[in-house]
């Protein structure tokens, strides 16, 4: 869409959009969680990420955005099959949009009547989690989502790969994605498992201050009154961020990660007392995205300080009635942890 | 600055205005009042003004399938091949919708209200259909007007303009300000409208120190000033101006009232001396320039009597009515949600899925068609094929704490109770049951928390409870009663914990009487027992008495002493209990 608010426009929210960034350069770190009040800009910062992602190469008319330059696995049956090289093109990276209210039939695919009736032929119509493979999958409000979505979701999610067996079709697709979720936690919470599924997670909040206040003001009326212009005026930042993103992807395999970074990594995972090694993993890869972005070429505790939050803060073994936020607790940790480093 | 008062109606003559010359871009109006000639009278004037042969409604219970759009039925069994529907929210494209009852409305219809307002387009991705639906409404959602019940903070965040006819009677309605070419010559004037910085921060100051927190309500007066002076027939923003967007946008939303009490410092401030300060933003709410002190308190001097009180008291009760009703909101999950279909006789009830019958019946069509030797009939369905949609009915449950908190229930009684409270919250959380807390104490019962999943505000509002005072047990059990109506009218099955000593001292009209007050707290415990609740009584006191035995008889629940038992054990027997 020509007529989306610009990223790089969006006043504040410097969390978020870094999230959104660093799960641009690295889709491997398992998506972003919004959350917070009304009116902080969650979806629109989210809808305007899509104009900013870069171009890939994808195989001519697969319905699944395959990779030409990649060998099995992750690609679809089709292109796995194929014998020739594939026919070239290039596309932006998807960003599809989950609405609410999507029936299970077009999350996952479903028969193609069309061709069922006509030609007789069983086909398989793909859906939403086809379309996003190798993009972004964005669900607005996901605490709301009905929980036979949020079930195939999750599986999706965890397997990056969709597995259809229905109307007497039996198919399996490619669906890796980056998950964003973005809701109003006051209207109920996520499911846990869910909540476990995104990389990083975010908790925004309305700007306070009369300055921040009017500078959204005047970029909202700016917008408002001639989008195209406003567009321009933003188009040098945005094209400045977007080649930044596609350098960091760039660079991400040749960062380097010292033994330290890891040690820390767990020690931090373990002193929070967090689930799984999914945290760690998130930690060392979110580390190392950030230092991709930044343009440096070893990931450093200093990057790690400044993610863990975003990365630990929905991970922390659940207390129902503990009212310290997440971030107070990972804070204090990060800190005793550092200053044991420094000694 | 404007001397005379605008009237309540003019008001909202204005506001018909506005909504007629933006409502795209400041979302609607969210409409409070009562059904009646007044209010009829006033969407009346929204649709003269508007040209529009009539206002379309959105019913409360809309189908999502007819909200959004979905499978054309006839003409898909006709051509053999899914055909979209329009849905309504795309019918009404670049016109302008009532929601009414607008409180009422699921929390996913709010959401595709909310979606169609802010982008202005849908995507739908359902029944075999994916497209996108230019869908930009300009919304009045309309609401009784009443204190307990609110439209969802989402669409009401989203909504630029209140208009409040509650106190507006038949003949307060006054001659028509405007007209269609008024609006269409504001409309020719509108983009050049020039708003000063000044403005834009008074607004902004304005709307912090009214506690607004969504700066969308800001956004939304920044516009409606600028539409004001574009019906006023101006080409710049002024101070009357920023004052209507002030009573339109920003103080029917406000949280909190600035302290208008406290005399100013400066009784005669030269307005000319504030230019140059006009030039740099405020750093801070404190230090709120006098020009939004002059503009808030013209603005607070032209409303009529009466109606600032009324704002007081709502300002108070706005943040947890306006989260408060979530509860209602879950309502979809209550009436049964689609969740699936399966191969079923609908002869025996239930609804037919057209797109999963189709899909059944499909593979078959060459097949039966040869069978019957008939190649003209397009389609031939079985009763094989029919695909039935699966419904969820799934119960919502809450869990709805009384607690005593009167000085005869002790504080340290009382901390007790709070701690089995917060061991009780843990397990909802793991049932997903909604929590709401009432305490009562000295005069009034209160109901803290109204239910909510949110365990974290639960223990919250419980934190927050003080003790001591009589006891208006008649009082606490009318309110319980209230809340469990509520909650059965919307399909919530509703359990009470009542934790009290049985002494009731307070009587329904507020008497500190023993004998009245136990009389009462009897009577009202019979109308509460006519609910269908399940209710336990815990009786705190130090020595059980009969008189806490006598109330959870006459409430028909279950009756439970504890002379002497940590949170632990509280928790433990009330699970037994209940479970």
């Amino acid at each position: 869409m020509s007529t989306a608010y610009p990223f790089t426009a969006v006043v504040g929210q410097d969390d978020m959009k870094r999230a959104l960034t660093i799960a641009a350069v690295d889709p491997g770190i398992g998506g972003v969680l919004v959350l917070g009040e009304r009116g902080t800009g969650k979806s629109t910062t989210i809808r305007a990420l899509a104009a900013l992602l870069p171009k890939i190469d994808v195989v001519k008319s697969c319905p699944y955005q395959c990779d030409p330059h990649q060998s099995q696995p992750g690609l679809c049956n089709a292109c796995a099959k194929s014998s020739s090289t594939p026919i070239k093109t290039t596309m932006t990276i998807p960003v599809v949009d989950l609405p609410l209210g999507s029936t299970e039939d077009r999350v996952v695919g479903a028969l193609d009547i069309e061709r069922a009736l006509v030609n007789g032929e069983k086909a398989f119509q793909p859906g939403l989690l086809a379309q996003a493979n190798r993009g972004f999958l964005y669900v607005d409000e996901v605490n709301l989502l009905e929980d036979h979505i949020v079930d195939a979701l999750l599986d999706v999610a965890a397997s990056g790969e969709n597995v259809v067996e229905r109307e007497g079709l039996s198919i399996r697709h490619p669906a890796q994605f980056v998950l964003v979720g973005s809701g109003n936690p006051e209207e109920g919470e996520l499911r846990p498992q869910l909540q476990d599924r995104f990389g990083l997670s975010v908790d925004v909040r309305t700007p306070s201050d009369v300055p921040t206040r009017v500078e959204i003001i005047r970029a909202r009326e700016a917008f408002d009154k001639d989008r195209s212009a406003f567009r321009k005026r933003w188009a040098r930042k945005e094209s400045t961020l977007r080649r930044r993103i596609q350098r960091a992807r760039e660079a991400l395999d040749s960062v380097d990660t010292p033994a330290n970074l890891l040690e820390t990594a767990a020690k931090l995972c373990l002193a929070l007392g967090t689930d799984g090694l999914r945290g760690e993993l998130t930690l060392v890869r979110s580390a190392r995205a950030l230092a991709a972005l930044n343009g440096d070429p070893i990931a450093t505790l200093e990057h790690l300080k400044s993610i863990a939050p975003s990365v630990l803060r929905h991970r922390l073994r659940r207390d129902p009635l503990d009212e310290s936020s997440a971030d107070i607790r990972v804070e204090r940790v990060i800190s005793e942890l550092f200053t044991d480093c420094d000694d | 600055m404007t001397t005379d008062t605008p009237s309540l109606w003019a008001d909202a003559e204005w506001a018909a205005a506005l909504l007629n010359l933006m409502g795209d871009r400041i979302g609607g109006v969210h409409l409070r009042a009562s059904p009646g000639p007044v209010r009829d009278y006033w969407l009346d004037r929204v649709q003269t003004l508007s040209g529009q042969s009539h206002l379309r409604k959105i019913p409360a219970n809309i189908p999502e399938a007819r909200l959004l759009g979905g499978i054309d039925l006839g003409a898909t069994l006709q051509q053999g091949k899914p055909v979209a529907e329009i849905g309504m929210l795309g019918e009404c494209h670049e016109r302008i919708v009532i929601a009414a009852m607008a409180e009422r409305l699921p929390r996913n219809t709010v959401h595709h209200l909310c979606v169609a307002l802010d982008d202005g387009q849908l995507s739908i991705a359902r029944d075999g259909i994916d497209t996108q639906t230019a869908a930009r409404i300009t919304l009045i959602a309309a609401d009784e007007g009443t204190e307990e019940e609110f439209i969802h903070s989402a669409l009401s965040d989203r909504l630029g303009i209140t208009v409040n006819l509650q106190s507006i009677g038949i003949h307060g309605v006054e001659d028509d300000i405007f007209d269609r070419d008024q609006i269409e010559r504001a409309r020719a004037r509108f983009d050049d409208i020039v708003v000063t910085e000044a403005h834009r921060v008074a607004i902004a100051t304005l709307s912090l120190t009214l506690g607004i927190d969504s700066p969308r309500a800001a956004l939304a007066a920044v516009q409606v000033a600028c539409g004001a002076a574009a019906l006023a027939g101006r080409r710049t923003v002024e101070d009357s101006d920023i004052a209507c967007a002030l009573r339109l946008c920003l103080i029917p939303k406000a949280a909190q009232l600035p302290d208008m009490a406290e005399p100013e410092p400066e009784p005669a401030p030269e307005p000319e001396v504030d230019q140059p300060e006009e030039q740099e933003p405020p750093q801070t709410s404190e230090q709120m320039p006098s020009d939004e002190d002059r503009l808030l308190e013209a603005t607070l001097a032209q409303l009529p009597e009466g109606l600032l009180q009324q704002l007081q008291t709502r300002a108070a009760k706005v943040r947890q009515s306006s989260a408060g009703t979530s509860g209602a909101h879950h309502r979809h999950q209550q009436r049964g949600r689609p969740t699936g279909v399966f191969r079923g006789d609908h002869r025996r009830g239930g609804r037919v899925n057209i797109l999963a019958t189709l899909r059944a019946a499909a593979p078959w069509q060459p097949l039966r068609r040869r069978e019957r030797g008939d190649p003209l009939r397009k389609l031939e369905i079985r009763r094989d094929d029919i695909h039935l949609t699966r419904y969820q009915q799934r119960r919502e449950s809450l869990t709805l704490f009384v607690v005593d908190a009167s000085g005869s229930a002790a504080m340290q009684r009382l901390a007790e109770a709070k701690g089995a409270v917060e061991l009780l919250l843990a397990d909802c959380y793991v049932r997903r049951d909604q929590v709401a807390l009432i305490a009562f104490r000295d005069e009034m019962a209160e109901l803290l928390l109204p239910p909510t999943r949110s365990l974290v505000r639960a223990k919250k509002a419980l934190a927050a409870l003080p003790g001591g005072g009589a006891t208006p047990m008649a009082a606490a059990l009318d309110l319980t009663r209230d809340i469990v109506e509520r909650a059965s009218k919307q399909g919530t099955t509703t359990q009470y914990i009542l934790l009290t000593d049985g002494a009731a001292n307070v009587a329904l009209d507020g008497t500190r009487n023993r004998e009245a007050g136990t009389r009462d707290a009897l009577t009202a415990a019979r109308r509460l027992a006519e609910q269908p609740v399940n209710g336990l009584v815990i009786d705190t006191a130090q020595r059980p008495q009969p008189r806490a035995r006598d109330l959870a008889d006459t409430l028909r629940g279950t009756y439970i002493a504890l002379p002497k038992a940590d949170a632990r054990t509280l928790n433990r027997t009330i699970r037994a209990a209940s479970g």
